[in-house]
């Protein structure tokens, strides 16, 4: 259960940007193969998860170098993959987290500069105030884009104020050729990173807009941030494809990261249900635009609320229409308003039979945030796993158990239709423990402990994964706090 | 009942008889002020006393005075002129230096209206030699503050814009008699550090004169007494504020570097980057930029003509991109 040792991975670091590569390869194969065990399970988890992977190349080159470290002393091939490695993440980075490109980039450097680092360089510094002095590595971009200052981390975030908020009441915005546009991540995952509402001046409607990152409730810099978005998203737009005009009345829905479950249950699905049946009342022909795309979840809610094929206006990131109809936000992104958990209650009228018996939420070796260990576990019979199959059968299955087991990120949303009372024991990333479930678990009375998995080893940290979000919950057996409780329930 | 003298205004001179006409025809026009001036002759061989004297002999006995310094330096000679005085405000003003209309009268208001503030301090035209023209320093637009961060952040001081609250300047010793350079910073941080409260008067109030014979000409000394005092107030810091500090030293002395470049001492701009690589906390890809945006900004700060392409060409950037590029070992 020991930290990864941070001290030797900081003079890596700092030989790296020095630019000392080849120390710094051999202060992290010290880390390697003091971690040599969690290293392989990393790296096989990893490999295993590859097919399904929209990074593969990326993280195969993160993989490979790994190995070779573990293998044998760096030398000039190991530089130089690293450098590429550093690079590949830079450019992934490079549109939306600038901060975390700039970070690969200028560490790349250390491997060997070319003109195509240092025109990236260029274009990265004016944003951070070096607007004269980028000049000496390239030409720096005519206008300077903000630079996205991040919210505090979410860990230091739950200490700095108490995570409640009041939820808005779910009002409707008419606007009459009003536009709507969604601008998707750029990088392989295109996810929604930004939504912005503007009225038939092209006015942005701020009530209607919002970017990441996103405050928590209660962060005392959260106008800050708001302000951030509305002057980040002109931005976006510059990239946008041809807008898409539609006829008659269309009812709008866009959230953040709406493609992920979480987010189109916890915010979307709800608006979505609780608006409906007014606005159909009043325009019979209106029909649905949303930005939570076309998962099996989608199509099984929609089909339920009644909404038929034609009815959905499907595709476009960039509509307007005759008349837009635009739902409030009803909620702070990322949390389960009451009002929204009641409606999601009622719409999948889940039966509560006496609940017994531990349910495992399975989220198996994805290629972001792995579980490690979770077959053991499973094996072991700690709890049965979900079964697969439809929301309505699954969330059956969660309002049948007396107990849930859930890593992080494997559906926990679904625990609004848990048994009252009914235990959650969370399991997570040390380093990636958001509160998105303390909310809705203590709103339905929920015993809810949250215990944290082995540490990410480090420098796998920065060479196989895009973020503290997607490093693995490793679960195998002996290494963590986790883990021991799950060997006592076995 | 008040004092008749609200406000001492402190002059140290050292041969400054070449300044002292216009100096106190530019004083007189504070003349509603309630001031007396205090100037003390540090060890003048032009002259500089007697004359004082002469164009002071007809103003009132109550409005002047003049001190022997005994060449002990500036910060002893200001220290002097204030225990010599009974005022409750200090105005500082050297003798190269012309104050401007209301040099007094707006700090002097400033500091009665507000019994909450221990000093105020304006901004400055900085008059190069050879007729340039004055460019307004104006450090409050480049965020600086008299907090302590800031205070060692900008270390914008001026003792000739800059006037005190008797009471403040008592609480912590006055100017360190040891310091011959940066004496000002060193007192500014001291008085930031005490928690004294400070507030810029957003205009100009003296002619600061750039010229070869002024405490500045003496480049070597004078960019290593700063560096001295910014390490002497770097130290016994919190562990947290560690990074904070080397990108304090690290910005300092880059900025001496530029001080020198632009005084035509190339030489001594590199030995003072070879001083500065060795604590550089950015990235290897970073250094360059840095140090050309450092020399871009100083540049601008106090007017001077900034040609980028000029400078990268130079004999002097090739040496500088060479040791940067050579990394700390090579310091």
């Amino acid at each position: 259960m020991a930290e990864p040792d941070a001290s030797l991975h900081a003079e890596a670091l700092a030989q790296l940007e020095a630019g000392r590569p080849r120390p710094a390869l051999a202060a992290w194969r010290q880390l390697l193969l003091a971690e040599a065990p969690a290293v392989q399970a990393h790296l096989e988890a990893a490999a295993a998860a590859l097919p399904a992977d929209a990074i593969a190349s990326l993280r195969s080159q993160a993989i490979a170098l790994a190995r070779a470290l573990l293998a044998a002393e760096p030398g000039a091939t190991e530089v130089a993959a690293l450098g590429a490695l550093l690079r590949g993440w830079g450019a992934l980075c490079l549109a939306e987290v600038p901060a975390r490109a700039l970070q690969h980039l200028e560490r790349a450097w250390a491997c060997g500069p070319d003109s195509q680092l240092r025109q990236q360089l260029a274009q990265l510094y004016p944003r951070l105030g070096y607007g004269e002095g980028a000049w000496e590595l390239g030409t720096p971009p005519p206008h300077t884009q903000p630079w996205p200052q991040q919210p505090c981390p979410a860990q230091a975030c739950m200490t700095c104020a108490p995570q409640s908020s009041v939820d808005p009441e779910l009002g409707l915005s008419l606007l009459p050729q009003g536009r709507l546009w969604v601008q998707r991540h750029t990088n392989p995952w295109r996810t929604s990173h930004g939504v912005a509402v503007l009225d038939r001046q092209g006015a942005l409607q701020p009530a209607h807009c919002r970017a990441y990152p996103q405050p928590w409730p209660a962060c005392p810099h959260r106008a800050q941030l708001e302000a951030q978005a509305l002057a980040l998203l002109p931005w976006a737009a510059q990239g946008l494809p041809p807008c898409q005009p539609l006829a008659g009345p269309v009812l709008a829905l866009a959230e953040l990261s709406a493609e992920q479950y979480f987010h189109w249950h916890a915010e979307l699905l709800p608006r979505l249900g609780r608006l409906w049946p007014l606005v159909q009342a009043q325009w019979p022909q209106v029909r649905l635009w949303h930005n939570g795309g076309a998962a099996p979840w989608v199509d099984e809610s929609l089909a339920r609320l009644g909404i038929t094929p034609q009815q959905r206006v499907a595709g476009p990131a960039h509509i307007s229409a005759a008349l837009l109809l635009v739902p409030g936000f009803a909620a702070d992104a990322g949390v389960l308003a009451p009002a929204n958990l009641a409606w999601l209650q009622a719409f999948w009228a889940v039966d509560h039979q006496p609940p017994q018996g531990r349910l495992w939420l399975p989220r198996g070796l994805t290629p972001r945030r792995a579980v490690l260990g979770e077959s053991t576990w499973l094996q072991a019979a700690v709890a049965q796993p979900l079964g697969p199959g439809a929301v309505a059968a699954q969330l059956q299955q969660v309002a049948a158990a007396q107990a849930h087991i859930a890593p992080h990120g494997a559906g926990m949303i679904n625990l609004f239709a848990a048994a009252p009372g009914a235990a959650v024991l969370e399991l997570v990333n040390p380093a990636y423990a958001p509160p998105y479930f303390d909310r809705l678990t203590a709103q339905q009375r929920l015993p809810h402990r949250r215990l944290a998995a082995a540490p990410t080893p480090l420098p796998l940290q920065e060479w196989l994964y895009e973020g503290s979000l997607a490093w693995p919950i490793d679960l195998r057996p002996g290494a963590s706090e986790a883990a021991d409780a799950l060997a006592a329930l076995a | 009942m008040k004092p008749m003298n609200q406000l001492a205004v402190v002059l140290p001179m050292r041969n400054a008889s070449a300044w002292l006409p216009q100096l106190l025809a530019a004083l007189a026009h504070d003349w509603a002020v309630p001031f007396e001036l205090v100037a003390v002759d540090d060890g003048s061989s032009d002259g500089s006393a007697q004359l004082l004297q002469r164009l002071c002999s007809h103003w009132p006995q109550q409005r002047w005075q003049l001190l022997d310094g005994g060449g002990r330096g500036v910060s002893a000679a200001r220290n002097r002129a204030v225990a010599a005085s009974t005022a409750p405000f200090i105005a500082f003003i050297d003798a190269d230096d012309r104050p401007l209309p209301g040099r007094l009268a707006r700090p002097l208001a400033v500091l009665q209206q507000h019994p909450e503030l221990d000093h105020v301090h304006g901004g400055w035209l900085r008059c190069p030699p050879a007729g340039a023209a004055p460019h307004a320093v104006c450090p409050w637009l480049e965020g600086a503050a008299f907090d302590w961060q800031s205070v060692i952040e900008h270390k914008a001081v001026l003792p000739s814009a800059w006037t005190l609250r008797r009471s403040a300047l008592q609480r912590v010793g006055g100017f360190d008699e040891g310091l011959s350079h940066a004496e000002d910073v060193d007192l500014l941080a001291r008085l930031a550090a005490s928690g004294s409260r400070g507030a810029w008067i957003p205009e100009p109030l003296v002619r600061y004169r750039v010229h070869p014979g002024s405490a500045s000409g003496r480049l070597r000394q004078h960019l290593q007494g700063l560096i001295g005092v910014l390490e002497r107030h770097l130290q016994g810091l919190a562990p947290a504020l560690a990074p904070w500090a080397a990108e304090q030293r690290y910005s300092t002395l880059t900025w001496c570097c530029w001080q020198a470049w632009s005084a035509g001492q190339p030489q001594l701009a590199l030995q003072l980057l070879q001083q500065a690589l060795p604590a550089c906390p950015y990235p290897l890809a970073r250094r360059r930029v840095h140090l050309l945006e450092v020399f871009a900004r100083s540049c601008r700060r106090v007017g001077q003509p900034w040609d980028r392409p000029a400078l990268q060409a130079s004999p002097f950037w090739r040496h500088a991109c060479a040791l940067i590029d050579a990394g700390p070992s090579h310091g």
